[in-house]
């Protein structure tokens, strides 16, 4: 289920909210919220609930013989089964098909005739990599005694399921809400935020992701983009991802508010940045500072050295760039941002413009960044080579997204999205006071999202209606 | 790698103002929006009835539901599409005047007239909105006309081609069996997975297995409507914020950038002039092509036909071409190109079926031809035919039914 779906919006959070507030006794509130993920999550496939239930088993049972156990051999044994079973779950189901797939290729290239490996063409369990570094994260929390174990197996399964951070974050990891799973406030203030976060979210979703996406779409799937056209759709999808992905933070952020949890910030105006380093801390921020936390600095961080810290800057963004998802581009897209962090690490962790003004280090990032994303969004190598030629002026000028009709709607709105990108506060820096003229705007907005998400569902039916 | 801000600034500005005034300010925006999804299930299970998708549908049990009646269905301008363009100015271009006519209901709610003084109907006609559509006469009546037999037409809207067959044999009410059974395929619905997921030869033997057993078929929830997968389709389609948002985003796209909206499209016909299409024709039909889509129908249609011959009934297939295949001057050079396979489709089904001996009625050529002449079949504003489709559609079924039913009637000695 999606947060700009009708079926969410309409029925499932309402009830959810309902029961939560007014119907059932508190005690059995994480409890409803629990069973109200698990409809949330099966709503895409009721099958993926069961993979779900089992990384929520593993990692209980783990975190709680970790904090159990005073012999430090057992409390290593249980970590490591719960980092293994965890990754083993992601490994499988996320990435075997790519293995298979690499190695059949390989070897074909090495003359063999059959494929050694089958391919079995799992279907991708939505949110998987999200839930599993949250649920990792409790293990390893308790293990360095950065948390305590869940009260009960219910609070824990809160933690990892909960509807609003469970498909596409932020990552909480478990010692940033465990004090929250115990007590937490439930506040009026804490419901208007949140409303506001959410409509915000939901609008930059639906109104501009969305819009954009389309010339985007159209650039993306053309055979050969020309000059102008590369350029206005990849800037498009660098709008569309950020729009898309930070609006759903922001809603993921609101909801959690309106249920009373606090979940931490997952952008910062990331295309202000004005170096990788510093896009880095500003993108995604809560997986950044988890590979910071559960994998750079196990590696070693910067504490072995300028070559090691190279190293493991690269190594680090390259597994980050997988967990994205099973594609080489994804592997390629992590490993250019490694190449660039470890080149800004050894220019003092500044940008290669460091001393342009501000402005131009500012465009300067975002053009490096708008490279990566063509790696990012091309569903295959073949795909971002095109677009690089695209981009590079050897297709020519090219056609561009129509600029007709309601198409310069798109173009409109992209505009726009810069704009914001570029000269607006961030939701999170944003601190509109509770005001009646405040309360339309949402109320206007709201309306237009949920009348534009409404009128792009396809109604092959309604005519005969009539 | 990263920094974090604990709070969105919004959460200190609603903190730090009065408590009172944040509570009104939250109940009022969550009042607003508890108002829009009320509303909004209200006018699903009121007006569009959505809960009839999957709450049990009245099963016909044979008995007489209500008394047979006659109605006027009064006139008015503008067909079905036309009350699809948002802009009341737009569609007033190609509004036609549908005048007062008489419409009947039998005992069963079906468009039949009372029943013959013989009680026998020697024709049924079993379908879709084809069946329902008038001018003056339906086809059933227009066939009754031609051939000067009763005819029962079994139709109804937006039921598609396989409700209608399995409410007529679940109530098996027409005694003795009307010899010839006519079905109405729409070229729309002419698509493999369509057929092939009605497993309706299954259903035939079940249904006489529970006669032979006496077990009364048991109505229960519908269970697959209920699905995200329906769900996800039906909700936005019975949701009355959907109908105003695409009423208003329609009206801006006709005004403001000269673009239809999605559901319907008006074109203007070299010959006719204007007409309305529907734009989900124009996006399904396409997508059906003949070979193996013609084979599979060909297949579940076999089945079918043996089922009705095991009944001592002949089953005569109707094959309707949609408007937009029969006035494809009217449309764009693409929307040409994709409907092109139609006339194949519908000529591979015909060969087929007669090759295994099933009498088919293939309206095509037929409508073509008559269309080339000049005579519009179709209504501007409407999917459906007019009287002129009507009695040439009459025409063409009693021309392949006549030597059938003389056949039958010499079997049975009548």
């Amino acid at each position: 289920m999606l947060f700009n779906s009708y079926e969410f919006l309409f029925a499932l959070l309402p009830i959810v909210l309902v029961g939560y507030y007014l119907l059932l006794p508190k005690v059995w509130r994480h409890a409803w919220l629990v069973l109200a993920s698990f409809i949330f999550y099966g709503w895409w496939d009721y099958r993926f609930c069961s993979l779900l239930l089992l990384t929520i088993t593993i990692d209980y049972v783990a975190g709680g013989r970790i904090a159990a156990a005073t012999n430090p051999k057992v409390r290593k044994r249980w970590l490591r089964f719960s980092i293994i079973s965890d990754l083993s779950i992601l490994g499988f189901f996320k990435y075997y098909d790519l293995g298979a797939a690499t190695i059949n290729q390989i070897t074909g290239w090495l003359g063999a005739e059959s494929s050694l490996v089958p391919l079995l063409h799992l279907v991708l369990p939505v949110g998987i990599s999200f839930y599993t570094f949250q649920a990792m994260s409790y293990s390893i929390d308790i293990y360095r005694g950065h948390a305590r174990p869940a009260r009960s197996f219910i609070d824990f399964a809160c933690y990892v399921s909960l509807f609003p951070q469970l498909v596409a974050g932020p990552i909480v990891r478990y010692h940033e809400i465990d004090e929250q799973l115990r007590k937490r406030s439930h506040t009026w203030a804490k419901a208007g935020a949140g409303i506001v976060l959410f409509v915000l979210g939901l609008a930059k979703k639906v109104l501009i992701a969305d819009a954009v996406a389309l010339i985007a779409e159209w650039t993306f799937s053309h055979a050969a983009p020309g000059l102008a056209g590369a350029w206005s759709g990849l800037l498009a999808y660098t709008l569309q991802i950020y729009f898309d992905f930070s609006g759903y933070s922001d809603m993921a952020v609101g909801l959690g508010l309106l249920l009373g949890f606090q979940f931490p910030q997952n952008f910062h105006s990331p295309y202000k940045a004005i170096s990788i380093t510093d896009f880095w801390r500003r993108w995604h921020i809560s997986l950044s500072s988890w590979l910071r936390d559960y994998l750079y600095i196990p590696l070693g961080g910067n504490r072995k050295g300028s070559v090691r810290t190279y190293i493991n800057l690269f190594l680090t963004m390259l597994l980050g760039g997988l967990w994205h998802g099973a594609n080489w581009t994804f592997v390629l897209w992590g490993a250019y941002h490694g190449l660039w962090l470890a080149l800004e690490r050894w220019n003092g962790k500044r940008g290669i413009g460091w001393r342009l003004p501000q402005p131009l280090q500012i465009l300067m990032t975002f053009v490096i960044v708008m490279m990566g994303w063509v790696l990012f969004r091309a569903p295959t190598l073949d795909v971002a080579a095109t677009m690089f030629r695209g981009l590079a002026g050897l297709n020519g000028w090219g056609d561009v997204y129509p600029m007709v009709g309601s198409s310069l709607l798109n173009w409109g709105i992209g505009l726009i999205g810069v704009a914001l990108v570029f000269f607006a506060r961030n939701t999170w820096e944003i601190s509109w006071k509770p005001r009646a003229g405040l309360l339309v705007a949402l109320a206007m907005l709201f309306l237009l999202c949920v009348g534009v998400f409404l009128v792009n569902t396809s109604s092959p039916f309604l005519y005969f209606q009539f | 790698m990263a920094t974090r801000n604990e709070h969105p600034n919004l959460l200190n500005s609603f903190a730090t103002a009065s408590p009172r005034y944040v509570r009104g300010w939250a109940i009022v925006a969550v009042l607003f929006w508890l108002a829009l999804l009320t509303g909004d299930w209200f006018v699903r299970l009121v007006e569009f009835r959505w809960q009839d998708k999957w709450l049990p549908l009245p099963v016909a049990t044979g008995q007489p539901a209500r008394t047979a009646e006659s109605f006027v269905v009064p006139a008015e301008t503008g067909g079905g599409l036309t009350k699809m363009v948002p802009v009341p100015r737009v569609a007033a271009r190609y509004a036609e005047f549908h005048a007062e006519k008489i419409a009947y209901r039998d005992e069963r709610g079906y468009f039949n007239e009372a029943s013959p003084s013989s009680g026998y109907y020697p024709i049924l006609m079993l379908g879709d909105s084809f069946l329902v559509s008038q001018e003056t006469q339906t086809v059933a009546q227009a066939l009754s006309n031609v051939s000067g037999h009763p005819v029962y037409n079994h139709g109804s809207a937006a039921a598609g081609p396989f409700l209608e067959m399995r409410r007529y044999l679940a109530a098996d009410h027409l005694d003795p069996k009307p010899a010839i059974v006519v079905w109405d395929l729409a070229a729309r619905e002419l698509g493999a997975g369509l057929f092939q997921r009605q497993p309706i030869a299954s259903w035939f033997r079940q249904t006489s297995h529970n006669k032979e057993i006496g077990a009364p078929a048991k109505p229960s929830i519908q269970w697959n409507n209920l699905m995200p997968d329906r769900v996800r389709r039906d909700w936005p389609n019975t949701s009355i914020l959907a109908f105003f948002g695409r009423q208003l985003w329609g009206q801006i796209k006709l005004l403001a950038f000269q673009e239809w909206p999605w559901d319907v499209v008006g074109r203007d016909d070299p010959v006719f002039g204007p007409m309305l299409f529907y734009r989900e024709n124009l996006r399904v039909l396409p997508l059906l092509t003949p070979g193996e889509n013609a084979q599979a129908i060909v297949g579940v249609v076999q089945r079918i036909a043996d089922e009705f011959r095991s009944r001592g009934q002949t089953l005569t297939v109707l094959l309707i071409p949609e408007k937009e295949q029969i006035h494809l001057r009217a449309l764009s050079r693409e929307d040409q190109q994709g409907l092109a396979g139609g006339d194949q489709l519908l000529a591979e089904i015909e060969m087929g079926l007669q090759a295994q001996g099933i009498p088919v009625v293939n309206l095509m050529p037929v409508f073509r031809n008559a269309t080339e002449q000049r005579q519009r079949l179709y209504w501007r504003d409407d999917t459906h035919w007019n009287d002129a489709g009507i009695r040439l559609a009459a025409e063409e079924i009693w021309r392949v039914i006549e030597p059938l039913l003389k056949t039958s009637e010499k079997m049975d000695g009548r």
